[in-house]
């Protein structure tokens, strides 16, 4: 049994690294072998997940570790921050797949696309169940180079621009991360996730070391997890074809970021270092201005994807502004927010794709009628903005209620304006499409009608936002329940400051 | 928690049932109306006949029937662990008698609305579907605000609280723009964005209070935060907050806007009920009788008796009845912020101030909901006798004016507890404020009289039974008022004889002054030489237009900084850009020492290992 536990972490990385050279080998016209490959590994994957999630709630503990070279050892260990991420980022990709599936029907380059998102998301796993540093950079930088095919898929002009820009971005964000890394060895040793005491321990004296070092990290993990002023590629890589945006915003690219620093945050340094140090600070001050900043870019976009990207830049920021209060509710609200961005966000870029899709509509002005023509998908997208704004019971209320009574129980009062500012932000530039959607009137025809499927659109591409819209309401309204995200936070939290 | 878990423990199923349906019944209610909605839209089958079908009309009329029965009901708190972070539902205290109140308007609304939308909608002559889907839409948004209502009352908890809060707000939206004309969509953004910012407010004044008292309860966020040192800025949001919805002078600018141009009905219960849900979120939020709050009191004394006679002199000169009423809304409610702001001023005073203002918000809702429901009785031609509709309409009018029924308790009551507290001058504000709400009415009435004959030459069918029923359904509610709210036993229902003149007074004077003023404009000839259009007409939300103006302005000065920062993230992008070109550039040259390489590399690996050699020699 006990090989069993330490070979789950690889197992679960298998399932899509084994499915994406099946796929590659794949002719285009293998569609049904693709697709069943495709849903195996997927629906594999999550299976697993939820065992280890049951797993590690009964306390066993999954690890595989081996040294690489002396003194650095690669680590795959599934803890239950990791699990909340992998747990998270293998729900989403079967949603994603199922949606993906509907949504490239008859495109070309299909095997090349689903086998990068299988590497994409062999990566995105890996890196949640990293247990150190090195191996996390491992899947970080693997995690890059697989998701770059994925955002030139199109092969247009402004496709390569985005790609180029997403490479110099995120690559550059790499080497700082890299320097990191290896700053810190070279101070402190090998550290895997968790040895934040040992840390401690030899700080004094170190002072000015570790802190370059914090922040060059986190400027490394900062390019991916969009914070203001690395965000430049994300608005632009919204040119990808909508699941690859649900794939950047919500399961796997932007989260990989913030999950960084999170684990840097609370497993590097550990938050009495982090808080002692000063570093909390400086990271509250630069979330918060990511989430102003963001918001009010958001309000001026008439592009409805390049809407929703901005809006990710600043709505990710919860994750890193719950991570850096020293409160146990901040770190509740930060770790929940993690999975709570990523249901409302995909719900979002999967609304937007359906529409994109069906009706060829990719403005936030064309958006008039579309209630009555696609009512479940405008429902859908209706909630999860709702979500966004922070109206209850959807799940974004309950990250800013944790969020603003960690901020205050650290007394970190200047946090709550921000919240409120950012909650009216994002009500201003959510409810004008919401009212387009519902009162807007159409006298013309749609840009691009197709005539797919039987209901408003094609099956593939209506259930999942449903399902994840369902989930983003449902997790909020029975935040109460085990095993929510809430929950599974909470329990991360009290890890992090009852240890 | 633990407390309140064991009376979960013991509150009878019957009791859970009931107070779980008061909230989730309408909440069905709205999602099978959502279904019909759009299962009309894709299969275009039911019809407005199923909206008159008597099984869907018993429906649509019994959604608030469970509310009235929990509140009646009665029973411990109910505790649901698995509901948000944890939700309480209650209905002890003045939860109960809010839920009756809150129960009975949308009953009797409820009616109405169910005569007043079908005769609108299908009067309409729209194409085909358009009418009932348009229906739907309504039942469904009207059932969900219901919903919304309630459970604010019942809710202990914040987040249950602020989510049946949310829930009545967003979806009353719905309603204001629900005609689609331009009145209404710019009523309703007028709407949407004050509310957003009061829920802006609110959700920090929560997040800060609830989190100083670590707690997710009303009640212990109010005892927690009194004592805290920031008690002052969570209050003042709380406050401001609430205050958008309650109408407060200043942040009123969306009411007299979106009141009127909603249909009747929801006029009725957005006046009614929903600008009580500020109310009662000050009841149920601020530190009141807790702490005295002198600053914050003594705001609200003088932004309250604003209100209360700006409204009066601004609304008595509008010409929609809709908009007059909307206008005495505000008045109204600057009344009871006033006298707020006197409980804020001196703790001491609140144990006998608060039941007089859940009387005075009983009172104005049920008559203000009577006198919006009557509007739509007046502007179709009559149908029932004369002498009924002029009773049925005065009777409110006169009851808010303060003569008459539950009215002369609320003055009587008012002006009591005013004079033990040694608050004569503050009492007399308020009688002379009393003379704008006489004026209101009479302005009102003489408006939907006038409103009446115009109809009359128009062929349009007279009111739906429904709805002249729901009319006077609400009418007898209000006038029955004192006697069925159990918590008037400290209150006299009627006032000794020889107080009444002090009362009566100021009613008269506002019919004198109305008379005066009505004749002094006959007899200088505005009216008759200019044409009405003419004569300029003071807009409704008289400082809108300021605060568009100004946050206009706010947003173009934005706009210069936010492009700088642009240009400089570009900049920096495009340094990155040619420093990349360069590197380029620097590769041919490479290519150029490639063949050198080529040629010499075993001389330069020799030099190499040499001088490797040396080093090694040179330091052993």
């Amino acid at each position: 049994m006990a090989v069993m536990h330490s070979w789950m972490p690889v197992l679960v990385l298998f399932t899509s690294l084994l499915a994406a050279p099946v796929i590659f080998l794949l002719s285009e016209e293998q569609h049904r072998v693709r697709k069943a490959v495709n849903l195996g590994a997927a629906v594999i994957k999550l299976v697993l997940v939820c065992v280890m999630i049951a797993g590690i709630y009964l306390g066993i503990s999954y690890e595989m570790r081996f040294p690489v070279v002396k003194g650095v050892d690669f680590i795959l260990r599934a803890d239950a921050l990791g699990v909340l991420f992998a747990g998270l980022s293998s729900l989403l990709w079967l949603l994603t797949t199922i949606y993906a599936i509907g949504y490239l029907e008859g495109s070309p380059n299909r095997s090349r696309f689903f086998g990068f998102f299988s590497l994409c998301v062999t990566s995105t796993l890996g890196i949640a169940y990293a247990g150190n540093l090195f191996t996390f950079i491992l899947f970080y930088e693997l995690l890059t180079l697989s998701t770059y095919p994925l955002v030139v898929h199109r092969g247009t002009q402004k496709a390569l621009a985005a790609g180029r820009r997403y490479l110099q971005y995120t690559l550059s964000g790499g080497v700082l991360l890299v320097a990191g890394a290896v700053m810190l060895h070279a101070v402190a040793g090998e550290l895997s996730f968790g040895d934040w005491r040992y840390l401690e321990g030899i700080a004094a004296g170190k002072e000015p070391w570790l802190t370059a070092v914090f922040f060059l990290l986190i400027a490394g993990l900062g390019v991916k997890a969009a914070m203001v002023p690395l965000h430049g590629w994300l608005p632009s890589a919204m040119v990808a074809p909508a699941p690859v945006s649900a794939l950047l915003h919500a399961v796997a690219v932007v989260k990989a970021g913030a999950f960084g620093i999170v684990r840097v945050v609370y497993d590097v340094y550990g938050m009495s270092l982090s808080f002692s140090m000063g570093l909390l600070d400086v990271l509250a001050v630069m979330s918060c201005i990511t989430i102003v900043y963001g918001s009010a870019r958001a309000l001026s976009q008439t592009e409805i994807k390049r809407r929703l990207a901005f809006s990710t830049v600043s709505q990710v920021s919860y994750i890193m502004l719950g991570v850096s209060i020293f409160h146990p509710l901040g770190a509740v609200a930060g770790l929940a927010h993690l999975v709570h961005q990523g249901l409302m966000k995909i719900t979002l870029f999967f609304c937007a794709g359906n529409y994109a899709e069906t009706l060829g509509i990719h403005f936030v002005g064309e958006l008039g009628g579309t209630g009555r023509r696609m009512p479940i998908t405008s429902i859908a997208f209706t909630a999860a903005a709702f979500g966004m704004i922070g109206v209850p019971p959807a799940v974004g209320f309950i990250s800013k209620w944790y969020l603003g009574t960690g901020a205050a129980g650290a007394a970190m009062y200047w946090v709550i304006p921000v919240l409120a500012a950012s909650s009216v932000l994002n009500a201003a530039y959510f409810l004008p499409l919401v009212y387009r959607i519902w009162f807007g009137a159409r006298d013309e025809e749609w840009p691009h009608e197709q005539d797919i499927g039987r209901l408003e659109t094609s099956a593939a591409l209506l259930w999942p936002p449903v399902a994840t819209a369902v989930f983003s309401v449902g997790a909020g309204l029975l935040a109460g329940l085990p095993f929510s995200p809430v929950f599974w936070a909470t329990r991360i939290a009290y890890e992090v400051y009852l240890p | 928690m633990t407390d309140a878990a064991i009376a979960a423990i013991n509150a009878p199923i019957v009791f859970r049932v009931l107070i779980l349906s008061a909230v989730c019944w309408p909440l069905v209610l709205a999602a099978a109306s959502a279904g019909l909605h759009f299962y009309r839209l894709v299969y275009g089958a039911p019809s407005v006949l199923l909206w008159n079908r008597p099984w869907f009309g018993a429906l649509w009329m019994s959604a608030p029937i469970p509310a009235l029965a929990a509140a009646f009901a009665g029973g411990d708190p109910v505790v649901m662990d698995w509901l948000l972070m944890g939700g309480i539902w209650t209905t002890e205290g003045m939860r109960g008698i809010l839920l009756v109140f809150m129960a009975v308007l949308w009953t009797a609304a409820g009616v109405h609305a169910h005569g007043y939308m079908a005769q609108k909608e299908a009067g309409k002559g729209r194409a085909g579907n358009a009418a009932p889907r348009r229906l739907f839409r309504f039942a469904a948004l009207w059932q969900a605000s219901m919903a919304g209502c309630f459970l604010l009352v019942v809710a202990a908890d914040i987040p249950g609280f602020y989510l049946g809060y949310a829930l009545m707000t967003f979806s009353a939206w719905m309603l204001v723009i629900h005609d689609g004309t331009d009145a209404a969509r710019r009523g309703g953004f007028a709407y949407i964005v004050m509310a957003v910012i009061g829920e802006g407010m609110i959700l920090a004044g929560f997040l800060w209070g609830a989190g100083i008292a670590e707690t997710i309860l009303l009640a212990e966020m109010r005892d927690g935060m009194s004592g805290s040192g920031f008690v002052l800025p969570v209050s003042a949001l709380l406050w401001a907050g609430f205050g958008i919805k309650a109408g407060i002078a200043g942040l009123h600018v969306w009411l007299p806007m979106a009141h009127p141009v909603a249909p009747a009905p929801a006029s009725a219960v957005l006046s009614g009920a929903m600008i009580k849900a500020g109310m009662i979120g000050w009841m149920y939020t601020l530190p009141i009788g807790l702490a005295a709050l002198p600053a914050l009191g003594g705001v609200a004394v003088s932004v309250g008796l604003a209100g209360a006679f700006g409204a009066a002199v601004y609304g008595s000169m509008q010409r929609n009845p809709k908009v007059v009423l909307a206008y005495s809304s505000v008045s109204q409610m600057g009344m009871i912020t006033a006298l707020f702001g006197i409980g804020l001023l001196d703790a001491g005073l609140w144990p006998a101030l608060s039941p007089v203002l859940l009387l005075f918000a009983v009172h104005h809702g049920l008559n203000k909901g009577a006198l919006f429901l009557g509007t739509a009785v007046t502007d179709r031609p009559a149908s029932i006798p004369a002498g009924v509709k002029w009773i049925g309409l005065l009777l409110p009018a006169a009851s808010l004016a303060g003569v008459f029924g539950s009215g002369l308790t609320v003055k009587w009551a008012v002006k009591s507890v005013l004079y033990d507290g040694g608050y004569l001058l503050f009492s007399f504000l308020l009688t002379l404020a009393a003379i704008g709400t006489s004026l209101l009415m009479i302005r009102a009435l003489v408006l939907q009289h006038r409103d009446q004959r115009a109809a009359h030459n128009k062929i349009t069918e007279p009111a739906a039974a429904r709805v002249v029923a729901g009319w006077l359904a609400c009418v007898i509610a209000a006038l029955f008022l004192p006697w069925w709210m159990g918590m008037t036993e400290p209150i006299a229902a009627i006032p000794p004889i020889k107080e009444l003149p002090g009362i009566v007074w100021p009613a008269a004077a506002g019919a004198a002054i109305f008379l005066a003023v009505s004749r002094g404009i006959r007899s200088a000839g505005v009216l008759r030489n200019a044409a009405r259009e003419e004569v300029p007409r003071l807009p409704e939300g008289d400082l809108w237009a300021l605060y568009a103006g100004v946050a206009g302005r706010i947003a173009r000065a934005a706009e210069k900084p936010a492009a700088y920062f642009e240009h400089g993230l570009d900049r920096i992008n495009r340094f990155g850009q040619r420093a990349s070109a360069f590197a380029a550039k620097l590769l041919p040259m490479l290519n150029r020492w490639e063949p050198f390489f080529r040629v010499w590399a075993g001389v330069l690996m020799v030099l190499a290992a040499g001088m490797l050699l040396f080093v090694l020699a040179a330091f052993s």
